[in-house]
């Protein structure tokens, strides 16, 4: 169920602005996604748009779409022992094509040392196994708050 | 390109958001052809799509898709999950694609799409396909949005009834009969054919083209009759009728939606609920305010602005 507490992202006549849109994917090889359609409905029926990629994306492929979509935040759930490198490299191609002002989080199993590392690398939201959907819903809503989607 | 594929991206989201973009129908633009692709849920149409723009793309047109999903009713949220069954790259092609949620629309697209075209028009994109929302026979926005409108159906999504229905039936210009290796697929080919050769314009004989799309079976030849059709509405009238078409939606949308947020209908709705006013006189009052809009329009253009 939708946490009623947290403001849905809508867009109604009377508070003019969009939803969040968030890209959703896992790239590299881990053959893992049913984590992240649990979080792509939460996230719907929190009011926000979810652009869902399919499994094994390059890294390459999700910054140009991120782009090409105009999305607030980048969601990378992976479960391999890659997530570092995965995020790093994204960050690094996000701010290379003038797309510094969008968020990346990141969800699946992260170890504890790779928590502060993702944070060095300008990831903006960790989130380990046990997470909240609110919370991530919220972290979310906040992001693209700041990028300007929402106007509230 | 004239323009950023970032700045055709970030000038979209302002569309979406209501902003002032400046939009230019560019007269090099009418070489532009956009095509429409509807049909009912799981026919294939993303697939179709996504093999559709890498062929175009590859025949050299810069393509841009716009590829629309529904948004909850209930808390305006939305999954876009057409990108999962198209190409994640085309080899260096120019291929644009972006989702976009109906945002309220009902009529299987979204208020920002006439808009968006003409935007890509300018920033060069020739070929632009638009996958409506995919509810089925109410989908007729598409109709005034469309050069080409391309209707996707595979075997088992309705009997021979189905065909009598009025809806997007009627307007398409070429029909697919996808999952050719279906059972029924010949019996719904024919289906298709018949209807096909009840409608249509003078001139123009839909056709009918069976695919297989996860296979790339069929889509050089929906490429070939778009082709075709493209040649037919640019030596017709239609080319500058659906042109203006297109104008005309994105004025009646804004009209309408404009009108919706501003004009006072929940306090008129708390009238009658009271008592206070008639519903007779409610719908008198609209009309009122419409009539009077519509004077002082047609009074600032008489001013000569």
């Amino acid at each position: 169920m939708p946490d009623q507490t947290l403001q849905t992202s809508r867009a109604t006549g009377q508070n003019p602005g969009a939803p969040p849109r968030i890209l959703l994917c896992n790239p590299g090889l881990d053959g893992h996604d049913r984590g992240i359609k649990v979080v792509a409905r939460a996230l719907r029926d929190h009011g926000m748009e979810v652009i869902y990629l399919p499994l094994r994306t390059t890294v390459e492929q999700v910054a140009q779409i991120a782009a090409d979509e105009d999305v607030d935040v980048v969601g990378i759930s992976n479960l391999s022992a890659t997530l570092v490198s995965i995020c790093s490299n994204l960050r690094t191609l996000l701010d290379e094509a003038g797309c510094e002002d969008i968020a990346i989080v990141a969800g699946g199993t992260i170890m504890q040392q790779d928590r502060q590392e993702l944070e060095k690398v300008g990831i903006r939201g960790v989130f380990g196994p046990g997470s909240e959907l609110t919370e991530i819903a919220r972290c979310v809503q906040e992001l693209a708050k700041a990028r300007g989607r929402q106007d509230a | 390109m004239p323009e950023t594929r970032q700045s055709v991206a970030r000038k979209i989201s302002a569309l979406e958001k209501g902003q002032v973009v400046p939009l230019h129908s560019d007269p090099s633009g009418r070489k532009t052809q956009v095509i429409g692709v509807s049909g009912p849920p799981g026919v294939g149409k993303s697939v179709i799509v996504g093999k559709l723009a890498k062929h175009l793309s590859m025949a050299g047109s810069p393509v841009a898709v716009l590829a629309i999903d529904p948004s909850s009713p209930l808390t305006g949220g939305a999954v876009l999950g057409d990108r999962v069954r198209m190409p994640l790259s085309f080899e260096g092609a120019d291929v644009f694609i972006r989702s976009v949620a109906s945002r309220g629309a009902l009529g299987g697209l979204s208020e920002v799409v006439p808009s968006a075209i003409i935007l890509l028009e300018s920033a060069g994109y020739r070929k632009i396909i638009v996958e409506t929302v995919g509810v089925g026979q109410s989908e007729t926005d598409i109709a005034n949005t469309a050069d080409t409108i391309v209707l996707v159906q595979s075997p088992g999504t309705g009997d021979d009834t189905q065909g009598l229905k009025a809806g997007v039936l009627e307007i398409a210009d070429i029909y697919v009969v996808n999952k050719m290796d279906h059972p029924e697929a010949e019996r719904t080919c024919r289906t298709m054919t018949e209807i096909a050769d009840a409608s249509g314009q003078s001139g123009w004989t839909p056709p009918v083209v069976s695919a297989v799309a996860t296979e790339n079976k069929g889509i050089e030849e929906l490429a070939d009759r778009i082709t075709a059709h493209a040649d037919f509405v640019s030596g017709s009238d239609l080319n500058g009728l659906k042109r203006r078409k297109r104008t005309e939606s994105i004025l009646a949308w804004r009209a309408a939606s404009a009108f919706r947020n501003r004009f006072p209908f929940g306090d008129l709705a708390r009238q009658v609920d009271a008592d206070r006013l008639s519903v007779s006189d409610a719908l008198a009052q609209v009309d009122a305010a419409v009539a009077s809009v519509v004077k002082n329009t047609h009074h600032c253009s008489r001013a000569g602005g």
